[in-house]
């Protein structure tokens, strides 16, 4: 068993045993001896087969084919992040109102219309700026409607120029002449 | 050497392109060994090896310094030449280079030729199991520790010793005649 352990320990050692001091003599039993002998035997028979190294030439033909590897990667890298800079935002934003628009759809909300208060305020004014009796007249709205048809808003003294006597008389009487004017 | 080069990948990380080829021109030629190794094809060594350091180069930014930069790029060059050779199901070989000096009679063995005794031991390590051959190699020629390998390779310590005692043992059994 120790000798398997020994023998096991001598085949690790394989690369190491020429440069130990040991000579195999100090192993007791004959064929570790003899393993040991065969093992150095074969270090040196396996050191004989040498890689030849790169040349010059081919070293710097490997090394000028890389960086154009690299060139090329690190070129389409940053094409995907300019890319990605701009259409990715544009995307967001397209995937953020589909978003929205779904979040809407499965969520719906009542809508309301108010009037505002200040229309109401304003339009009732106006009515209230226009007096009935004035509008109830059929013949002084007919001369009225005439006249803003044919001469726009305004028009109170071209008005009041072209009543003959007895329209003005009856103008007087039924107006009061600051309603026109 | 691991202080500068944790530095450096500092500067990597803050886009300092020069920083990162300083650390391409520092590990280059361990990952093309490897890879070249495991593959026995110079080109697709080469390919591969450019292709560790593009990954290194988009992940350096979440690398973190818990592991030795050069054990990273291990890992990754380890991962791709395994994908490499399962999706090619190739048979690697180990390249015939360049000899180191050594001895006349360390060249011939019984009348082997040198040429044809590192055919041999190539064919020998080639008919390892791809992790047990990555194992073979990380620990033989490259000499990183065994606690280094297991980080390599995601597994425990005793699990990267398993992968290369075996390794060992067939090598032994397979290349007896010729030691």
């Amino acid at each position: 068993m120790a000798c398997d352990k020994l023998e096991k320990s001598l085949r690790l050692r394989l690369g190491k045993l020429t440069e130990a001091a040991d000579t195999g003599r100090q192993f007791s039993d004959p064929a570790t001896v003899q393993l040991h002998s065969e093992l150095v035997k074969l270090e040196k028979k396996l050191r004989l087969a040498a890689v030849e190294p790169l040349s010059d030439e081919e070293s710097r033909r490997l090394v000028d084919s890389l960086n154009d590897k690299i060139n090329r990667y690190q070129s389409r890298a940053l094409r995907f992040y300019r890319f990605g800079v701009r259409y990715g935002i544009s995307l967001a934003a397209l995937l953020l109102m589909i978003g929205i628009s779904y979040f809407v759809r499965m969520h719906p909300v009542a809508v309301t219309y108010n009037v505002p208060e200040y229309i109401t305020v304003v339009y009732q004014s106006d009515l209230e700026s226009i007096s009935e009796d004035i509008i109830a007249s059929e013949y002084v709205n007919t001369v009225v409607n005439s006249s803003l048809w044919e001469y726009g808003y305004d028009s109170a003294e071209i008005l009041l120029g072209e009543l003959d006597a007895e329209e003005l008389e009856h103008a007087e009487n039924t107006l009061e002449i600051g309603d026109i004017l | 050497m691991e202080h500068e080069q944790a530095r450096l990948v500092i500067r990597a990380q803050a886009g300092d392109r020069e920083a990162f080829n300083e650390l391409v021109r520092a590990n280059k030629d361990k990952m093309f060994t490897l890879i070249y190794r495991m593959t026995g094809d110079r080109e697709a060594a080469q390919d591969l090896v450019q292709e560790t350091f593009l990954t290194a180069f988009k992940g350096i930014g979440n690398f973190r310094g818990a592991a030795s930069f050069s054990g990273w790029l291990y890992r990754i060059a380890s991962n791709k030449t395994l994908n490499y050779l399962r999706r090619a199901k190739l048979v690697s070989f180990l390249p015939l280079g360049r000899l180191p000096s050594a001895e006349p009679s360390d060249h011939m063995t019984d009348g082997v030729h040198n040429d044809q005794l590192k055919m041999i031991l190539s064919a020998a390590q080639n008919a390892l199991p791809p992790k047990q051959k990555l194992v073979f190699y990380l620990r033989f020629y490259q000499e990183l520790s065994f606690a280094d390998i297991a980080d390599i390779l995601g597994r425990s310590e005793s699990t990267a010793k398993t992968h290369y005692h075996k390794a060992v043992e067939k090598l032994r059994k397979r290349l007896k005649e010729f030691l």
